[in-house]
């Protein structure tokens, strides 16, 4: 037995010290001026063209860079600073592309059209591997999108909802719960309403709607009666309103009634 | 008053006249019957005087008694006793016989092969695979216990149900073996590659959980337990009911288990880089249910065959992680108060199997298996599209049915076995979220076992059909317009030759026993390795098969050695191997992203060549009312073309238990399990920190009510990652500490 454990321990001495190297290390985002792993955020507009760079480095080779940008709602990323206040998104958009790279160092960039139907922030995520599989660990960067083509909602008053924290309101049965805000837009508001959906029954609990006559800023007041037999769950608090122009917008945040 | 001399004469003369008169006299011969030749020297009682004497060496004797003889007996060795009446004849032939035994036949249950590892059952499967050095479990909920042998996995570890081999997306690390152990009769590990009866995909070693065995007498058994686990809040109860009458014996068993979510120590994760809380301690939509079922007969007749049927049902239903299918939203992981509620994402697995068995002994032994299963997993989520594309209609993301069919052939001999294995997969994929297309697989084997001079010689050559189908989806732009077709899966149908060779040599004395198996082997490359393309959800990667991936080959030493000392108080069992593989199939980080959005990294199946080494000890101390049990395991293996460790790789595991028996049948144990920090990393794996866990169980065994448990796992509550679950990935810890409450009892009715 003595000399099977011995001959063991010989052939994994033999075999490791035969076995092979390999560059381990991973690629880094060895960031100039301007790029996106440096800045704080990213500011863009509905309907522009939207151009990023990164440079990338690497001791052997580079692999492919893979750029991502989502929509930042409902989750965070590891390191990133949380958005305060409560931010209301509309629209969706993904983008995604995978950039094959060469060299040690280069830059990588995408050129890509924001639609003009979306506002809020989204994630700017850099994934970067080298030709070895090495992967680096993501930059993530977030990026403010700005819209000028549809209405825009602007909370002042949310019952149970401190806007300039965020989070999520928690709404009783039978509560009376006040909505207050403006509705804006250059082109003028053409209509207006909202409805409290049960996010599993999509049972609607609570709706209004109303006419925007073409002024361009409408301020409300909208007081919602929480029915005594709302089942508890998750809701959705959904805001819609259409321009003049016909360009629609739809937004909301997420109620818990308990 | 004196007699004349004539006088004495004339007695003397009656008396041996009258004397002549009763004396009897026999002479003959005693031979072979077979030969008809002389036997020699037999040993021969006249009676009733009870002179023994010998025949000569020609076989005549000559015997004589002097009063009347009524019979002989004839002995001599190796042949059958013969007693001759006399009858007043003076001349014998006697016939002699070889003797000859006529046995019942009999059904051997104790392990085949000397390196089988009988494995002690504990509450549960999970428990029973962490505490078998070499074995680990994967564990997120009844439904996803996956066995990890020697740092294999998946398809490289064979889970035979009563010899029949177990389907059912093995592949994946979260297809679960659909088994409970309760409706078994043991189970037996084999570990290491270049298995002969397991199958080629045998490489990590094979479980086998043993059928339900013949009552040794006419009577019943039932055996019935329950319990609850607190933590996940998990209830089980079982029944199992043995009936024998003659030769005829049929059983029946149930279990059914209803499981809470998962109780976490842990407030947040990641996952693609996204941070999510865990607000109540528990993962939310992690519970479930499991049930099994079992029914069958064994007709055991006295010509020595036996047939046996058994029809096995097993079901689980277990909600799914929110990380696991899709990107979640922070909302999703709130939980709705009701730990036993699921809500897609979610599994469903069902395995159906009949089986059956018909052996009969003569000189050879012959034994025929089949059975035919089906088996059926579905993934339900929320549906999402990847990157562009229309949205799903149904929450259909994943089903893979695995019609299965299996044959074996077996002829036992004194000297060694032959046979015939046959086996065919069929299985169709469907669903938004592709990841493996329909394919198949035939093998044909050919199996031999010569044994001589306490070694065995054995071997096994397959034929192996192996393909799939094509498969296509349309691409889409931003606008949802197709644009094109995007094809995740080229048509393959290919036959890979595989083989199997492999030598054993024992030594065995009172005390100790010594085993040595080298073994040469292929192992032709699963369905998922040749043709996946896909999220899979199991591991959260995209993981792409390579259709160019011919059969890896592996040379494997394996020793194992058991002693106890004179007094029975200490045994030793240690097991090593190491092993050198040559084009190892396994899952290797690519420098490219996923053709779909959020798929992340591609992992793709890649052939390098590879070394594992490791050893299992295993020591148990009696010392009057206290056992000292301690078992360790410690695994290394690399890629020999970068040194980097293979993924996945167990770190050094160690297990120790100290027993003090209070009463007769009150023990007490206090445990503790440390796991080392994971050292040998694959590319990208990160580093898991070690880990120490404390346990203790108290358990009364009482003929009358049965036996009752009590355990605690984890007592401090400890938050730890297990560097080998795929969960790792996305920083779930496992399981917090739990406590468990059981009671089981056998009835019985002889």
């Amino acid at each position: 037995m003595k000399n099977l454990n011995l001959f063991f321990a010989l052939g994994t001495c033999i075999f490791m010290y035969s076995c092979g190297t390999t560059d381990s290390d991973a690629p880094t985002f060895c960031s100039e001026a301007g790029d996106v792993a440096i800045v704080d955020e990213v500011e863009a507009m509905a309907g522009s063209t939207l151009t990023l760079n990164q440079t990338v480095c690497d001791n052997d080779a580079l692999g492919t860079a893979n750029w991502d940008l989502h929509s930042a709602e409902g989750h965070a990323h590891e390191g990133e600073e949380e958005e305060e206040g409560l931010i209301l998104f509309s629209g969706s958009w993904d983008y995604d592309f995978s950039d094959e790279l060469s060299g040690t160092s280069t830059t990588s960039g995408i050129s890509t059209d924001i639609p003009n139907d979306v506002r809020g922030v989204w994630d700017i995520v850099i994934s970067l591997v080298d030709a070895e599989g090495n992967i680096a660990t993501d930059v993530v960067t977030p990026l403010h999108i700005e819209n000028d083509f549809i209405p825009e909602y602007q909370l002042t008053t949310v019952t149970g909802l401190d806007l300039a924290v965020g989070g999520e309101p928690v709404w009783e049965p039978g509560a009376t719960i006040t909505v207050e805000g403006t509705l804006t837009d250059s082109d003028g508001i053409e209509h207006w309403g909202y409805h409290l959906e049960n996010e599993d029954t999509e049972v609607e609990i609570a709706e209004d709607e109303g006419d925007g006559a073409g002024s361009t800023e409408v301020s409300f007041t909208w007081t919602i009666e929480i029915p005594t037999d709302a089942s508890p769950g998750e809701y959705h608090f959904h805001m819609h309103a259409d321009d003049m122009l016909e360009n629609s917008m739809e937004t909301g945040f997420h109620v818990e009634i308990e | 008053m004196t007699y004349s001399k004539s006088a004495w004469v004339l007695v003397a003369c009656f008396v041996l006249t009258v004397s002549n008169l009763f004396a009897q006299k026999v002479s003959g011969h005693v031979y072979i019957a077979e030969s008809e030749t002389p036997c020699s020297y037999a040993t021969i009682q006249a009676w009733p005087c009870g002179i023994t004497f010998s025949a000569d060496s020609h076989g005549a004797f000559h015997a004589e008694c002097e009063t009347a003889l009524d019979s002989l007996i004839v002995v001599f060795h190796g042949y059958s006793t013969v007693i001759v009446n006399v009858n007043g004849r003076s001349h014998l032939d006697v016939a002699m016989h070889p003797l000859s035994v006529t046995l019942n036949s009999i059904t051997i249950n104790a392990p085949i092969s000397n390196t089988t590892i009988i494995v002690e059952p504990k509450e549960d499967l999970i428990q029973t695979l962490n505490h078998t050095p070499g074995i680990r479990s994967l564990d997120l909920g009844a439904g996803v216990v996956q066995p990890v042998i020697r740092g294999l996995m998946g398809s490289r570890v064979v889970v035979l149900d009563g010899g029949i081999p177990q389907v059912g997306g093995r592949w994946g690390q979260d297809h679960g073996i659909l088994i409970d152990t309760e409706l078994y009769d043991g189970i037996e590990l084999e570990q290491g590659g270049g298995q002969i009866w397991l199958g080629p995909d045998a490489v990590g070693g094979g479980i086998k959980f043993l059928p339900i065995k013949l009552l040794s007498n006419e009577g019943s058994v039932t055996r019935l337990g329950a319990s609850f686990r607190g933590g996940d809040d998990k209830t089980k109860s079982y029944i199992l009911h043995k009936s024998r009458n003659q030769s005829l014996q049929w059983h029946c068993g149930f279990s059914y288990s209803k499981y809470g979510d998962r109780n976490v120590p842990q407030t947040s994760f990641e996952y693609i880089g996204r941070l999510y809380q865990i607000d109540s301690g528990r993962l939310p939509n992690t519970s479930g249910t499991s049930n099994h079922f079992v029914a069958g007969f064994i007709d055991n007749q006295e010509d020595g065959s036996q047939l046996s049927i058994d029809f096995r049902f097993s079901e689980i239903h277990q909600g799914l992680f929110p990380g696991i299918i899709g990107i979640p939203t922070q909302n999703q992981l709130q939980g709705d108060g009701d730990i036993y509620s699921t809500d897609i994402p979610n599994q469903r697995a069902r395995r159906t199997q009949l089986s059956g068995k018909w052996l009969k002994e003569k000189k050879l032994k012959r034994t025929i298996k089949f059975a035919f299963s089906n088996n059926l997993r579905i993934e339900s989520a929320p549906p999402h599209a990847h990157g562009y594309g229309p949205e799903p209609e149904n929450d259909l993301s994943l089903s893979l049915s695995e019609n299965y069919l299996f044959s074996e052939f077996k002829w036992d001999g004194y000297h060694g076995s032959y046979g015939i294995q046959y086996e065919h997969l069929q299985g169709s994929t469907d669903g938004w979220e592709f990841l493996l297309p329909n394919h198949y697989r035939t093998r044909l084997s050919t199996l031999l076992e010569y044994k001589f001079l306490k070694s065995t010689l054995s071997a096994r050559f397959d034929f192996i059909n192996i393909g799939n189908e094509a498969y296509t989806e349309n691409l889409y732009n931003s606008n949802n317009e197709i644009i094109g077709e995007d094809i995740r899966a080229y048509e393959l149908n290919t036959i890979m030759p595989s083989w199997a060779i492999r030598w054993d040599k024992s030594i065995r004395s009172d005390r100790r026993f010594f085993s040595l198996t080298t073994t040469a082997y292929t192992r032709a490359p699963s369905n998922y390795a040749l043709a996946a393309n896909g999220i899979h959800h199991g591991t959260f990667r995209f993981e792409q098969g390579n259709p160019d991936l011919k059969p890896e080959t592996a040379f494997e030493i394996r020793s194992s050695i058991k002693r106890s000392n004179f007094t029975n108080h200490l045994s030793l069992h240690v097991n090593s191997f190491a092993s050198l593989h040559k084009g190892f199939i396994h899952l290797k980080p690519t420098a490219s992203f996923a053709p779909i959005a959020h798929g992340g990294q591609i992992y793709a199946f890649q052939a390098t060549d590879a070394f594992r080494t490791g050893f299992e000890i295993d020591v148990n101390l009696q010392r009057g009312k206290c056992l000292f049990k301690t078992n360790s395991s410690i695994l290394g293996q690399w890629s020999l073309e970068t040194g980097l460790g293979l993924p996945f790789t167990p770190p050094l595991n160690l297990f120790n238990s100290y027993s003090y028996s209070i009463r007769d049948n009150l023990s007490l144990t206090f445990s503790h399990r440390a796991i080392a920090p994971s050292f040998i990393l694959a590319r990208n794996e990160d580093f898991t920190e070690g880990v120490s866990l404390l346990g203790c169980e108290l358990k009364l065994n009482s003929d009358k009510e049965g036996t009752f448990h009590f355990k605690i796992d984890n007592i401090l509550n400890r938050s730890w990652l297990d560097h080998i679950s795929a969960y790792r990935a996305l920083g779930l810890v496992t399981q917090g500490r739990w406590w468990l409450l059981s009671w089981s009892k056998d009835l019985k009715n002889n």
